[in-house]
């Protein structure tokens, strides 16, 4: 094989040469976990790959939870699909706790702290909720919870 | 258009390919995009040795990001 080959194979296996799909959720879930720190050319990274969409066909799907953006990985921002978000929280989840632990502990956040917190989420968010940050920490500190700075992150 | 590619590589004082123009598989550039009046546009630097040839694929690479954005 050639290098001219493993490039257009690299371009083919990323969707770029052409696409099999039409949904930003088909792309994402193809590509597994795509990089989404910067919002604006995460979206574009969808659409390079969909010739047919436009900026608000990608943020229609996000808004809709057709596609997530949230930390699994390292962690930073990905796009990943709600389908795949569990097994990889599974897998990533003890070395991202691990690694913030020192974090979580000079913020003052301990195992109370959280569960407190997971209920608190989960009786806002239930049944497809959707609220905003600024919602949410309201939501938190009703329940008593600092929701401060990187507390809040 | 730059034709030094030293000074397209070290234009932000470090080399990092994040804004890449891909050309058959291969870096043959970058480009920047700049929001005015709700306008996005986009300015590329490619590389001197990409060949005149090429510039009508890029320049029709830049019209589907323009699309994508039009509001």
């Amino acid at each position: 094989m050639t290098n001219a080959d493993l490039l257009h194979y690299r371009l083919i296996n990323q969707q770029i040469a052409d696409s099999a799909f039409t949904k930003p959720s088909e792309i994402v879930g193809w590509m597994g976990a795509m990089q989404s720190q910067e919002y604006a050319l995460a979206k574009w990274a969808i659409g390079l790959r969909l010739p047919e969409l436009v900026d608000k066909d990608v943020e229609k799907a996000f808004n809709d939870g057709g596609i997530l953006r949230t930390h699994v990985l390292r962690p930073t921002w990905h796009f990943v699909t709600p389908a795949d978000i569990r097994w990889m929280l599974t897998l990533t989840a003890p070395r991202v706790l691990a690694v913030s632990a020192s974090m979580f502990r000079k913020l003052e956040l301990d195992e109370a702290v959280f569960k407190r917190s997971y209920q608190t989420l989960i009786k806002t968010l239930k049944g497809g909720n959707q609220l905003t940050r600024v919602a949410l920490k309201a939501a938190l500190e009703r329940a008593r919870i600092t929701a401060v700075g990187l507390r809040l992150g | 258009m730059q034709e030094d590619t030293t000074d397209t590589l070290s234009r932000d004082g470090h080399i990092i390919f994040n804004h890449m123009i891909v050309i058959d598989g291969k870096i043959g550039g970058s480009w920047k995009r700049s929001i005015k009046n709700n306008q996005v546009s986009v300015e590329t630097a490619l590389f001197s040795s990409i060949p005149k040839s090429k510039h009508p694929g890029v320049m029709k690479a830049v019209k589907r990001y323009l699309q994508f954005e039009a509001k």
